[in-house]
């Protein structure tokens, strides 16, 4: 279970997050909503580590576990996963070097010995049907000449190697085309257990189809000011954002 | 005294004792030698070619000289080298300061016609190589470091392939300085491939001393009509080592050079290349990888002309540096007037992985023909924060993903090696090397007991 408590949270002195209230149980996927600017990439990096920004306040306990007292690659370890909204090329490092040297430190970080070489390669081959990856993507250097589709497919794939307890998919759906979208969903979908959990970064309805989410929160302004079902999520497609920041303002 | 002149000095007290333990092609260069080093130390211009390298400063150490020949290493002439890389089958030519060992056996595995071996023995075997090509490629140019190395250097190493002969197996050249007290070494190398000849060459380059030393090397490579050479320099040497590398490299037509200088243990490094185009059609090819940390030094000082036409040379050399290290590279191409359809293209990029850490790059072309197409560029940069992060996020550790980072990075040289067994060593040995794992060279068999 992810509990997040009054988290407050700025970025080159500037405060973004303002007090963010949100649990999201073992077994469920939240989807978080709102309009541009309003936090959810800031909370998508504070939750995993981003050295750019600074937390001021509040909690992120996770499965018993102070989150932000660990480093990044140690709340990865913990089974922190982020689907990256524009995922970074890194020339000359290969994805298979890249996913060993991944899954080998998390082995590591949980006293397991390092995966052998087979066994390695049967667990990528595997994974890779999942999203239709080609298996010669697997020497290209880590989403070096990647088409965005093929980037975001490469997320979930990724995703699907590591096995996280906890995913954040930051806006995966964006620049994803029907039949990738679908790939991704369904890849998504099918790695989704009792014990797993997600928060799904999306403005599109499509995404609501596929994920079908226990729960939609809207984040205006630094805050959360509205969870619902995924009627919500409808609601908010079909009227736009205004109407609840006109509800937030008239509240204050 | 200046640091110079103490070289002018014991020449003078010591040329006897120099010249009566070399041979006699060694002895007839050090007259023209010894005027033009002495230009060097009454001259208080600075040298443009020196630009990144104090050479005066660090000629100053009162280094020894072994000019009585004494042996400074217990070993039998002939040990079996810990350097054997699998698949290569290399013939190993050892060289113990100044002097080179070669077994029968290994000699025996060389075609016929092919000399690999000291001066001393080429000038009885083949007097004639020696004399006709001895310094003179070197001693046209202008350099201090060649003409000190001249004026003192007693013995060498030739490797003459004749016209037509493709050696199949490299050459491995292990090249160890020996000493128990500061020592300065002169080394020489002449490599002579005639028409139609092939020769892979790999130069090993390490230290067995604790002690400051200073080697020169200075090589002479003559590449005949439709030759290649590939030629691949490691230098795995320790910080108490100061090395100044002049090599001088002509090349006839329709011949190809494939080149890789690749330092990645030292103290103080200064690599000269003086390449030059004498045939139409002839390629050279450059690329160098150099890491330091610390407070090394590396400087890549490289100068292609091309005196005729249609002729291509690339430069790709990329360093890594940490600490308080220092990288410089200085690359110029020079076309010759009245040629045509010349290409050369000069790459530099530079890592600064630590906040101290300097690189200068210095990409330079002086054409004097129209008819070209010449591009330079250099970068000098940080690692890339996004990346970094995102590795990071995937698990690998900050120091895990630096390294991944910063051998990516001179992998886009290391790619180049046409030999995969080569290519895979040095791969991990630059691997090695970052992760700080080698003070300098153990031998490769202690990197495959690594792997």
């Amino acid at each position: 279970m992810l509990e997040i408590k009054d988290l407050h949270a700025e970025v080159e002195g500037k405060e973004i997050l303002k007090g963010i209230d949100l649990t999201i149980p073992n077994g469920e996927v939240h989807v978080l909503m709102g309009p541009n600017g309003s936090g959810k990439s800031t909370l998508s990096n504070v939750l995993v580590g981003h050295p750019k920004y600074t937390v001021t306040q509040g909690s992120v306990i996770f499965n018993g576990i102070n989150l932000l007292s660990l480093s990044a690659a140690d709340r990865a370890h913990e089974g922190i996963f982020m689907s990256f909204q524009a995922p970074t090329e890194i020339p000359g490092v290969s994805m298979t070097n890249f996913l060993r040297a991944a899954i080998n430190a998390k082995r590591e970080y949980h006293k397991l010995p390092a995966l052998s070489a087979s066994d390695f390669l049967k667990l990528l081959r595997e994974k890779r049907k999942l999203v239709g990856l080609d298996a010669h993507f697997m020497n290209r250097g880590v989403n070096e000449g990647f088409s965005g589709g093929e980037r975001k497919r490469n997320e979930i794939f990724q995703m699907a190697v590591l096995e996280p307890l906890f995913s954040i998919l930051d806006e995966t759906d964006s620049g994803l085309d029907v039949d990738a979208l679908r790939i991704v969903a369904e890849g998504f979908n099918t790695l989704r257990t009792e014990s797993t959990s997600a928060l799904v970064i999306t403005h599109y309805q499509r995404m609501l189809d596929y994920l079908r989410p226990d729960r939609v929160h809207v984040l205006v302004d630094g805050r959360v000011v509205q969870s619902g079902t995924i009627d919500l999520g409808y609601e908010i497609e079909a009227r736009g954002f205004d109407w609840i920041k006109s509800a937030v303002s008239s509240d204050n | 005294m200046s640091a110079l002149q103490q070289y002018i000095n014991l020449y003078h007290d010591a040329s006897e004792l120099v010249c009566e333990r070399a041979v006699d092609v060694l002895n007839m260069a050090r007259p023209e030698a010894e005027r033009q080093f002495c230009a060097f130390v009454d001259s208080t211009a600075k040298l443009e070619d020196y630009k990144y390298t104090d050479y005066k400063t660090l000629l100053a150490p009162d280094y020894g000289l072994n000019l009585r020949r004494l042996s400074f290493s217990s070993a039998s002439k002939y040990k079996k080298p810990s350097c054997s890389i699998a698949q290569m089958d290399s013939v190993v030519v050892q060289m113990e300061n100044d002097v080179p060992y070669i077994s029968s056996e290994d000699l025996a595995r060389l075609p016929k016609g092919v000399f690999v071996g000291s001066f001393s023995e080429a000038a009885i075997q083949v007097p004639q190589i020696l004399e006709n090509y001895y310094g003179k490629f070197a001693e046209k140019h202008s350099d201090p470091l060649t003409s000190l190395n001249t004026l003192f250097v007693q013995e060498g190493l030739l490797i003459f392939v004749p016209s037509g002969c493709k050696i199949d197996r490299p050459l491995q050249v292990i090249s160890t300085t020996h000493s128990n007290q500061p020592l300065m070494c002169h080394q020489r190398l002449l490599v002579i491939l005639e028409d139609g000849a092939s020769l892979t060459l790999l130069h090993c380059d390490e230290t067995a001393a604790t002690v400051d030393t200073l080697t020169t090397q200075v090589g002479e490579i003559v590449v005949g009509r439709e030759s290649e050479l590939q030629m691949f320099l490691l230098e795995e040497t320790g910080v108490q080592h100061t090395r100044f590398h002049q090599v001088y490299l002509q090349q006839d037509k329709d011949s190809s050079v494939e080149w890789f200088d690749l330092t990645l243990q030292n103290g103080y490094t200064r690599n000269t290349l003086r390449g030059c185009f004498v045939g139409e059609n002839a390629s050279l090819a450059t690329y160098g990888v150099a890491l330091a940390s610390g407070k090394q030094r590396v400087d890549n000082n490289l100068l292609v002309r091309h005196e005729v036409s249609n002729c291509r040379s690339t430069m790709l050399y990329k360093y890594v540096l940490d600490d308080q290290s220092v990288g410089a590279f200085a690359g110029k191409v020079y076309v010759a007037q009245g040629t045509v359809k010349n290409e050369s293209e000069q790459t530099n990029a530079n890592l600064c992985a630590g906040n101290d850490a300097r690189a200068y790059s210095q990409p330079m072309l002086e054409i004097y023909a129209d008819d070209v197409q010449c591009s330079h560029g250099s970068t000098v940069g940080k690692l890339d924060e996004a990346a970094l992060f995102y590795m990071q996020q995937r698990g690998i550790p900050l120091a895990e993903a630096r390294l991944m980072l910063q051998h990516a990075f001179v992998g886009e040289v290391l790619e180049h090696i046409p030999i995969e067994a080569l290519r895979q060593r040095l791969s991990i040995l630059t691997d090695l090397r970052l992760r700080g794992k080698r003070e300098k060279c153990q031998g490769c068999k202690a990197v495959d007991a690594c792997y």
